[in-house]
């Protein structure tokens, strides 16, 4: 049933040409260089600390490794996270 | 950037957060609409970031659902450096000892002019300021307001012929004009002495020129009663045309007036009876604010007198004035007058009329009454006067041709 919806969803975004962060609640990862990364639509915050960011996103995780990290703002649903970005994980469930 | 400077306008916390995973801490944030900032891990257990001030009473509520320990760290921001300001006696008594003394100072009369007389004229308007009240160093609301200074100084300093009075901030500017009495040496016209009005001739006093009337003669508007030239038949004999001369002299001849007043036998007047309540007011721009007596006296005749008295801050009026307003209670009397009374009375006034119209030395001899009726309340009199007056007037004779 669940897959059956996701299908659907996807289906839908592909045939109206919608931003698949959208309507797939996706979240959009937006870095500048590797000193700064804008997270939106996430879904809570795992982890935290000067070296690691867990972030729950929809059907998994990002983990995002780094030096010196500091969430520079805090929104609903959005991060902008500042320090030196090492790597970007997506994890599955 | 500006999240960070509205954020200052309005004050914003530094706190810090002590538990297991003190990042859950501002995730919960996060989702409860608390935006955050800057934040950063100290250890596993601590860390600190930063909230805005008007969402400390949300924080609170979140406080107490959650396992964490939050301090406050820092307090940073415009509130905040006004909380601290307002902390600092000194300071405040300072700044408010400082504007005090610069609004007194601001009100207080620091330099007179006096430009545009002598010296002594000048020392006479000094010395008369001073009696109103008016010198260096006195205050600006005890003084009469230029208008009325100016009023004042020319009634009481006769030598001034015009005074200009001008307030500039703090400072008096006083413009005179002397009266230059010089006294101009009448230059006698040429010319003949008419009479002004209809008489008979009394007295004939001439100093100068052919007398063409004598006593008891009657004379209309504009009768020649004392000629330029001197005998002219004989003066016409010798062929020669007479140079006419000014005639001078007085003709005082009998006049006759005829006048009429009427008198109503009631009068009602206005008196204070010397009742008075003083009202004082602050006014600040539109509004009138009573400080002082909020009594309204409930007079039902009455007269009301207002005085603003203005206050400066450096060379600027402030919106703020003190009215002070006084408000006399009057009566009504009527007053019914006998019709014997009321005559008395018309006699009277129409005498003082008829002298305000003659000249100083008019005297009048006989007074008739010539008729006398009351008609809708009032006295009626019709009065005949016979008057003793110069009627002499000169008429200048032009001579060019």
């Amino acid at each position: 049933m669940k897959k059956m919806r996701e299908t659907l969803k996807t289906v839908f975004t592909n045939t109206f040409d919608l931003p698949s962060e959208v309507t797939l609640e996706l979240p959009r990862i937006t870095m500048i260089g590797s000193i700064h990364a804008y997270i939106e639509n996430h879904q809570g915050l795992i982890v935290f600390s000067e070296t690691e960011l867990l972030l729950k996103i929809h059907q998994g995780n990002v983990r995002i490794n780094g030096e010196g990290f500091v969430l520079k703002m805090m929104i609903d649903k959005d991060i902008l996270l500042e320090g030196t970005i090492k790597d970007v994980k997506f994890e599955d469930e | 950037m500006f999240f960070y400077k509205k954020n200052w306008l309005k004050g914003y916390i530094t706190i810090e957060i002590r538990g297991q995973y003190p990042e859950h801490f501002f995730d919960m944030c996060a989702r409860y609409g608390i935006p955050s900032w800057d934040v950063s891990k100290k250890n596993t257990t601590a860390a600190i970031g930063k909230i805005k001030l008007s969402d400390l009473s949300k924080l609170r509520r979140i406080k107490k659902r959650s396992i964490y320990k939050v301090y406050f760290k820092e307090r940073t921001g415009l509130p905040f450096l006004i909380d601290s300001l307002g902390s600092q006696k000194p300071l405040i008594i300072g700044c408010m000892i400082a504007f005090a003394i610069i609004f007194i100072l601001s009100n207080i009369v620091w330099r007179i002019d006096v430009s545009g007389l002598d010296e002594e004229i000048e020392n006479k308007v000094l010395l008369q300021m001073e009696e109103y009240g008016l010198e260096k160093g006195s205050f600006q609301w005890n003084i009469d307001s230029p208008a009325i200074l100016q009023k004042k100084l020319l009634e009481d300093i006769p030598e001034l012929l015009w005074v200009g009075v001008k307030k500039n901030g703090s400072a008096f500017h006083l413009e005179g004009v002397e009266k230059t009495t010089v006294e101009k040496p009448e230059e006698a016209e040429v010319g003949h002495l008419i009479a002004a009005k209809e008489g008979v001739i009394v007295d004939l006093f001439v100093s100068k020129g052919q007398p063409l009337v004598r006593p008891n003669d009657v004379v209309y508007k504009d009768d020649i009663l004392v000629s330029a030239y001197l005998e002219q038949q004989e003066e016409e004999d010798e062929g020669n045309k007479a140079k006419p001369l000014a005639a001078e002299g007085e003709v005082i001849a009998k006049v006759w007036y005829k006048s009429e007043v009427s008198i109503p036998l009631t009068n009602n007047y206005h008196v204070l009876n010397g009742q008075a309540e003083t009202k004082h007011y602050l006014h600040f721009s539109s509004f009138l604010i009573p400080f002082w007596n909020f009594m309204n006296p409930d007079y039902t005749n009455y007269q009301m007198e207002t005085e603003e008295k203005n206050f400066y801050f450096l060379k600027w009026k402030l919106p703020i004035s003190y009215i002070k307003q006084t408000i006399y209670q009057s009566e009504v009397m009527e007053k019914k007058m006998e019709k014997q009374e009321a005559k008395t009375l018309a006699l009277e006034q129409a005498k003082r009329e008829l002298l305000r119209q003659l000249p100083l030395d008019a005297e009048i001899t006989e007074e008739k009454v010539l008729h006398e009726r009351v008609e809708s309340g009032k006295v009626k009199l019709t009065l005949y006067y016979t008057v003793l007056e110069n009627i002499a007037k000169k008429q200048p004779i032009s001579q060019g041709d």
